[in-house]
């Protein structure tokens, strides 16, 4: 038979203190046999979101992000700030750990595996998306997603953000990218080397047309069923203590 | 504040092939007083690096010392790197150095 896995689109696209609240809820929920193997989209206003391990005051432009109306918050797995706006879609994969799909503790394998659908639903929309290890996906040497990942409270989980229709020069400005990183990848900007769907494809196309071709992308590629479902009491209650304990508290967010 | 006969030293390390490893030492007599590490890389479990940042206090800043630390922290931790491996940590450490130059 085949399995079932629940769809969620909870977002607070106001208020990325409780996305990144529910982003780490679920997860611990599938861990604990609490709520199923999940998939989840989302949409954050503009916001950086770091990865756990960076300094906010080395990767932030600070004045940019008030200039901008940027918020800063911090996500509790590793690897590089993005910018998040309406035209950037996000997606969260949660498996109970030892699924089939990814059975070693493995993070390249949870970023080479959990990217299929993601690359699939692309491809299926008419991008030239490939998984470009370490954790991108890239249409012709461009970026065009990023994604992260963990193993931990008994789940693998994975996200990714789509750049979709974002914009690249406010990313541009808000995100301090050091010139040794830069250097190393023989580009000058971060516009030259990101993309988005919307440029790949040179149409008008929307965040809810990538989030239904990528739901397609990961039924074909896991053989699995999506079915759309809500968040249980007991995961949005964590999700709310988990805002007013860390994801609201600029200790969290800013003191790295 | 900074005491008499500390140094502030900084380092960004970019591992072949990886990530970034940004490196900010206090050092004082040849020995690291404390760091921080932060960057883009993958770390597993995430609460693992304050461990190493407070193994690295009061080590000298020589790669010997470092590598076996660094060794140790991996062995005792079963924590998983990726984008970076233990001996990258080393080399963005000593990177900081005065008088040494990151790649």
């Amino acid at each position: 038979m085949m399995e079932t896995w629940r769809l969620v689109d909870v977002e607070y696209r106001d208020d990325p203190f409780m996305n990144m609240s529910v982003e780490e809820a679920i997860p611990r929920a599938v861990g604990e046999g609490k709520a199923p193997n999940t998939v989840r989209f989302w949409h954050n206003s503009n916001t950086i979101v770091l990865g756990c391990f960076q300094s906010a005051t080395l990767e932030v432009n600070f004045d940019a992000c008030k200039e901008t109306g940027t918020t800063v918050v911090r996500r509790f797995t590793g690897g590089g700030a993005v910018y998040h706006d309406a035209g950037n879609l996000n997606y969260a994969i949660s498996l109970k750990r030892g699924h089939p799909l990814v059975p070693d503790a493995d993070l390249q394998l949870v970023f080479k595996r959990l990217s299929e659908g993601a690359v699939e639903g692309l491809r299926g929309l008419g991008v030239k998306a490939e998984f470009q290890p370490i954790n991108d996906i890239q249409v012709e040497g461009k970026k065009v997603s990023g994604a992260a990942g963990s193993i931990r409270w008994g789940t693998v989980f994975h996200h990714g953000c789509i750049l979709v229709a974002s914009d690249l020069a406010i990313l541009g400005r808000v995100l301090n990218v050091p010139q040794v990183k830069l250097a190393d990848r023989h580009v000058v900007s971060v516009q030259k080397r990101v993309t988005t769907v919307r440029d790949e494809l040179g149409k008008n196309v929307t965040t809810r047309d990538v989030r239904e071709g990528i739901v397609r992308g990961i039924e074909n590629s896991y053989r699995v069923r999506l079915e759309g479902g809500t968040l249980t009491k007991s995961e949005l209650s964590t999700a709310k203590d988990l805002y007013d304990t860390k994801y609201s508290k600029s200790t969290w967010n800013l003191e790295k | 504040m900074t005491m008499v006969g500390t140094t502030l030293l900084s380092a960004d390390y970019k591992a072949p092939g990886g990530k970034l490893l940004r490196v900010r030492l206090r050092e004082a007599d040849g020995r690291i007083e404390s760091a921080k590490i932060s960057g883009d890389f993958f770390l597993i479990p995430e609460d693992s690096l304050p461990k190493l940042e407070m193994m690295l206090e009061d080590v000298p800043l020589r790669e010997q010392e470092l590598k076996l630390l660094v060794d140790r922290f991996f062995r005792g931790t079963s924590a998983q790197g990726l984008g970076i491996a233990p001996d990258d940590f080393v080399k963005a450490i000593l990177a900081a150095k005065p008088g040494e130059t990151g790649s």
